[in-house]
């Protein structure tokens, strides 16, 4: 008799289940035509970088385009997958995410779900899949304008890039910063020294010093953590450092000439406009300069320390940098994405 | 060329200290591979304790303390409880990679490093007298202070390993254990309180990476600094001054790597030369070895 009463009570359950199933068809975003755009964010916000960027932007979107909008932080790799999944079964129109270790999760779930579009930044690989937007950043652009700011400033005329690997998108940013500097320098030389890490700041530090030692007057570096190490190398030995990926003015106010930047957040928006406009498109994408992908981050510090020579220099430098930037816009000029190494 | 040999001791001495540690263990006989994660304490706590007070001495003993602590939790895993070394090793390693990255993104929030301007790292050591002399004057000038530390250590425990009566008896207990306490030796004493002191030695490896040489902490930022102090010491057979040459081969190949790069060799090539150049000295150590155990097991028959 026990045995027949759980067995009922479990089937009753069940059907409870299945109603609550029943009334979902008819759930938000598909009635009333309303845009679903869900970000999955791999790193929690408070970060002053990446993160924060792509979530302002995302409640930006969802002013100017009237969409809805929710954010999600999958902090462990093991949630990136259901994370996806949940929101691509509630209905999401639209997903975005970023970073290489949400790749393999994406994949997945973007093959179960055809009708649901996705969007990812920065994966470092290309996914070849009808729903699904990459969004590489065109560094190589940026570097170009860094190289003309750096060929201007050298004295030595050699300059060092630290890098955390040597890697064909960091190949093409090396050359791209040596045209920008022959733009200003004919001269001008680049040494690239790669310390095989992007995460140990003392090889960096190491590595940065050895450059110095080889003459360089100005360091740009390609190398997340690792760059840290070149930040303070520079400090202490008074040398110029061009940083990357977020601002770093307020570490060594001195010595840093300027940050170069990907701007997620921009990048982000440019996609969720194609997609509210109807214009989605798969595939590859780089975020360039025109849509503000790529930034460079200047030291609000730097002019006041500078000799009235440098300034006048460094004046002329941003200058230039500005003129150039809009002839790239204008599509003028056109930096070449140049992976083969000098 | 004075650059290079400066250079060659800056990224030797973190190797450098850790290794004094492992000859320790490796000479009272307890395997120690956790080094890697000791230096990981010693450099997130050395960061840690100058963010509260200031002060780059506080750093120092904090680093030992902490180094002394992980030393004696290992020592009292492997020598009382009697687990597996190897297994302990690697434990500890992960648990200070975990505790010291959880403990980073708990005190000073959700980033991937420390670097505030409250961090103060240990100052440049100016010695006139040193930096009057060519060549060595520029090569050992201008250092901090645990380089000089490193250096001092290494004859100071050649002297005791080899010159004194504890030092002798460390010896026994690892070369032969049941002989040492047949002679009245105390084994597991002598293997905890060197144990411990490797552990401190390996705290002093953290914060001068931490504090010395950059100042800042990020996420594992030892970076298998602990593993080639572990191969100095097997290649040196545990002997400090062979250990310390072993370690230098090691600053200057990385030192060469960065140094190579700019003559148009394939740079990966160029990145693989402390590895190439451990394996070729650890091929020739061992052929030596052979030898003069050939030799001396000769004159025995």
């Amino acid at each position: 008799m026990k045995k027949v009463i759980s067995i009922l009570m479990v089937l009753a359950m069940t059907l409870v289940l299945f109603a609550g199933c029943g009334n979902e068809p008819a759930g938000p975003g598909k009635e009333n035509e309303q845009l679903h755009v869900a970000m999955i964010i791999t790193q929690s916000l408070g970060d002053a970088g990446p993160m924060d960027s792509m979530n302002t932007n995302l409640k930006k979107a969802e002013e100017d385009f009237n969409i809805k909008v929710s954010t999600f932080e999958a902090l462990q790799p093991s949630q990136y997958e259901e994370a996806l999944r949940s929101f691509a079964r509630d209905g999401a129109d639209f997903i975005a995410t970023a970073m290489p270790g949400m790749v393999e999760p994406l994949k997945l779930v973007a093959a179960e779900f055809p009708e649901v579009k996705f969007c990812i930044l920065f994966p470092l690989e290309e996914i070849d899949m009808p729903n699904v937007t990459v969004v590489d950043f065109a560094t190589w652009e940026m570097f170009y304008l860094a190289g003309i700011i750096g060929g201007s400033m050298t004295e030595t005329g050699v300059i060092g890039h630290v890098v955390g690997a040597e890697q064909s998108s960091i190949v093409a940013d090396d050359n791209a910063f040596f045209e920008g500097a022959k733009l200003v320098n004919e001269n001008v030389k680049v040494f690239m020294s790669s310390t095989n890490t992007f995460d140990d700041p003392a090889k960096g530090k190491e590595a940065a010093l050895n450059l110095i030692g080889q003459g360089c007057d100005i360091i740009f570096t390609n190398a997340a953590k690792t760059g840290l190490g070149v930040i303070e190398a520079g400090k202490e030995k008074g040398i110029y450092v061009i940083a990357d990926s977020s601002p770093h003015s307020d570490l060594a106010p001195e010595t840093i000439l300027f940050d170069t930047n990907c701007a997620y957040g921009p990048s982000l928006y440019a996609q969720i406009k194609l997609l509210a406009e109807g214009n989605f498109q798969a595939g590859l994408h780089f975020a360039d300069l025109k849509e503000g992908g790529v930034e460079l981050l200047l030291n609000p510090y730097i002019r006041d320390k500078m000799t009235t020579e440098q300034q006048e220099k460094y004046d002329a430098a941003l200058q230039m940098v500005e003129e150039m930037r809009a002839k790239i816009i204008s599509g003028e000029v056109v930096v070449e994405r140049n992976i083969e190494k000098r | 060329m004075e650059e290079i040999f400066a250079g060659m001791i800056r990224t030797a001495t973190p190797i450098l200290l850790a290794a004094l540690g492992g000859i320790l263990c490796e000479k009272v006989g307890v395997f120690n591979i956790a080094l890697e994660g000791l230096m990981l304490f010693g450099a997130f706590f050395g960061v840690y304790a100058v963010s509260l007070t200031g002060e780059p001495l506080m750093a120092l003993l904090a680093a030992l303390a902490v180094g002394a602590i992980g030393g004696l939790i290992y020592v009292i895993l492997v020598e009382l409880l009697k687990t597996d070394a190897t297994i302990a090793s690697i434990g500890m390693n992960t648990f200070a990679l975990g505790l010291t990255t959880y403990l980073m993104k708990m005190v000073f929030g959700d980033e991937g490093s420390i670097r505030s301007a409250n961090i103060v790292g240990f100052s440049k050591l100016e010695i006139p007298w040193l930096e009057k002399i060519p060549f060595i004057g520029k090569v050992l000038g201008g250092h901090t202070v645990l380089v000089y530390v490193s250096l001092l250590l290494v004859i100071l425990m050649q002297i005791f390993i080899y010159k004194t009566r504890t030092g002798i008896n460390l010896r026994a207990v690892g070369e032969n254990p049941l002989a040492a306490t047949s002679a009245g030796i105390s084994v597991k004493r002598y293997r905890i309180i060197s144990v411990v002191v490797a552990g401190m030695l390996c705290g002093l490896a953290g914060v001068h990476l931490s504090l010395g040489y950059v100042t800042m902490f990020t996420e594992n930022m030892t970076g298998g600094r602990g593993f080639f102090s572990y191969t100095a010491v097997v290649f040196g057979q545990a002997n400090p001054v062979i250990v310390m040459i072993a370690s230098f081969v090691f600053g200057l190949s990385e030192t060469l790597a960065y140094r190579f790069q700019q003559s148009g060799v394939p740079v990966p090539l160029v990145l693989t030369i402390p590895y190439v150049i451990t394996v070729i000295a650890l091929i020739i150590r061992n052929v030596r070895i052979k030898k003069t155990k050939r030799l001396i097991e000769g004159k025995v028959e």
